[in-house]
């Protein structure tokens, strides 16, 4: 029986007359009533009563009759390891002479249960439990309000610093700490060596698996795992369904911006990002300086080469590739239907111009010619004559754009006999042109 | 050495008929239409034909494919280029 269950009884609450020790000690006076029904099992009237007055004087503590059983206002009196029977609870450190030794307490509602125990120096500090099979192995300490919730446990050195639990399956495996606002996030373990450098969490299922650590401000935003020897290089994520695949950073400043992996050879080197629909297929990399700049993506087999950019209005259509050297000049397109097809460039004056261009099919219509050149008749190598038509054709050269290197088209002709052609170095009578010192016919 | 001149002689007429056919060829690269370009392919590329069949009857293979006995592998009873022309 507690002290309340004394509280008033049904014929008063005075048992042959006398009042109880504890009731002057509570300044109560159960003689009035009704008050506040502490327990609803009891009749009205059982409640706290009013101040006594006059007030008697207060009963010292050393004084009380503790027959009854403690009281709440009666500290707990631990035994000493000494006084308690070493038959029921053995202590592993028991000596004679070692009164500071704290044995955890059982705990009443479940005596297998072991309370952790307390600091003899910092009783409000919980110390670990230990392991009963192993009592070097320091036990996370339980949950008051969750007893299944594993507490990480406390640092010896810096009771401030929580250390990462361990697994009950694989000690060796390092947990993450539990936020303690809230349990289901899952805060990245701390390195013992650095406790500002925040570790990767483990998945559970595997644990050689690294996983993104969260982001404290959005749980659903997957913070890139820190280097370990660069902590200040932001490595990118894994992708989950194919670890050996780098996923893209996310932008700081832009978390829909995909920023593009580093390669982890030469992490200067901008690797192109993977577009999220297609993932074989290379998006250009944003040029630093100047995000609006689409960078041309880099061919997988050739990174020296440099893909044509796509149009962003439309991505189908291939932008003709820039001069390294002439950035100015647009390199003629490549046909998407035939790659080997050089498409003829467009004049830069007259985009609707079509220059001549060298085309593959025999169909494909010659290009333009100057109406005033015809092909030259027979020339003797020895007595060149110039005809009229080589001259015309000097003359409609006006007509043709400047800028542009023009090679006149070839036709047949009389050709060299078959023994004097190879001395002569061509069939051709108009390509003999033998060098000649200080000039060249 | 009429042997030797002989045999010279005959692979002077395969390298003159074989530049004549390399030329045209070129021509016809850029010029597959041309009908006149075209027939003197076919004359140029029988002349070489004739050259090298010659040739080969009487001073040996000039390729592998030209050995003509059914006999003896005669591709290497030719003489080599350090070996001397005269058999």
């Amino acid at each position: 029986m507690d002290c309340y269950a004394k509280q008033g009884y049904p014929d008063g609450f005075n048992r042959n007359g006398t009042s109880y020790p504890w009731e002057p000690a509570m300044d109560l006076d159960m003689t009035m009533g009704p008050g506040t029904v502490i327990r609803p099992d009891m009749p009205i009237g059982s409640g706290p009563a009013r101040t006594m007055n006059p007030v008697p004087a207060p009963i010292p503590m050393s004084r009380q009759d503790l027959s009854a059983g403690p009281c709440p206002w009666t500290p707990v009196k631990r035994p000493c390891c000494t006084v308690v029977d070493s038959a029921t609870e053995n202590c592993p450190k028991k000596t004679p002479g070692n009164q500071a030794c704290v044995k955890p307490e059982r705990c009443s509602e479940m005596p297998s249960c072991v309370m952790p125990a307390k600091c003899p120096e910092k009783p409000s500090c919980v110390m670990p439990a230990r392991c009963p099979e192993k009592p070097s192995c320091v036990m996370p300490a339980r949950c008051p309000e969750k007893p299944s919730c594993v507490m990480p446990a406390r640092c010896p050195e810096k009771p401030s610093c929580v250390m990462p639990a361990r697994c009950p399956e694989k000690p060796s495996c390092v947990m993450p700490a539990r936020c303690p606002e809230k349990p289901s996030c899952v805060m990245p373990a701390r390195c013992p060596e650095k406790p500002s450098c925040v570790m990767p969490a483990r998945c559970p299922e595997k644990p050689s698996y690294v996983m993104p650590a969260r982001c404290p401000e959005k749980p659903s935003c997957v913070m890139p795992a820190r280097c370990p020897e660069k902590p200040s290089c932001v490595m990118p994520a894994r992708c989950p369904e194919k670890p050996s695949c780098v996923m893209p950073a996310r932008c700081p400043e832009k978390p829909s911006c995909v920023m593009p992996a580093r390669c982890p050879e030469k992490p200067s080197c901008v690797m192109p990002a993977r577009c999220l629909e297609k993932p074989s297929c290379v998006m250009p990399a944003r040029c630093p300086e100047k995000p609006s700049c689409v960078m041309p993506a880099r061919c997988p087999e050739k990174p020296s080469c440099v893909m044509p950019a796509r149009c962003p209005e439309k991505p189908s259509c291939v932008m003709p590739a820039r001069c390294p050297e002439k950035p100015s000049c647009v390199m003629p397109a490549r046909c998407p239907e035939k790659p080997s097809c050089v498409m003829p460039a467009r004049c830069p004056e007259k985009p609707t111009c079509v220059m001549p261009a060298k085309c593959q099919e025999p169909s494909f219509t010659s290009p333009a010619m100057c109406p005033c050149w015809s092909p030259a008749p027979n020339v003797c190598p020895n007595n060149w004559i110039p005809t009229p038509a080589v001259d015309a054709a000097a003359e409609c050269i006006d007509k043709y754009p400047i800028g542009m290197a023009y090679v006149p088209w070839q036709t047949w002709q009389q050709v060299y006999s078959v023994d004097t052609a190879l001395g002569m170095g061509t069939i051709f009578p108009d390509l003999y042109k033998p060098f000649t010192m200080g000039g060249c016919r | 050495m009429n042997c030797m001149s002989d045999c010279d002689m005959l692979l002077k007429q395969v390298f003159l008929t074989s530049f004549a056919v390399d030329d045209v060829v070129l021509y016809l690269d850029t010029h597959p239409l041309d009908k006149d370009a075209l027939n003197y392919y076919y004359y140029v590329a029988d002349l070489r034909e004739k050259a090298v069949e010659a040739y080969q009857e009487q001073c040996g293979p000039l390729m592998n494919d030209g050995v003509m006995d059914e006999n003896c592998w005669t591709w290497l009873q030719d003489p080599w280029p350090w070996e001397g022309v005269c058999g």
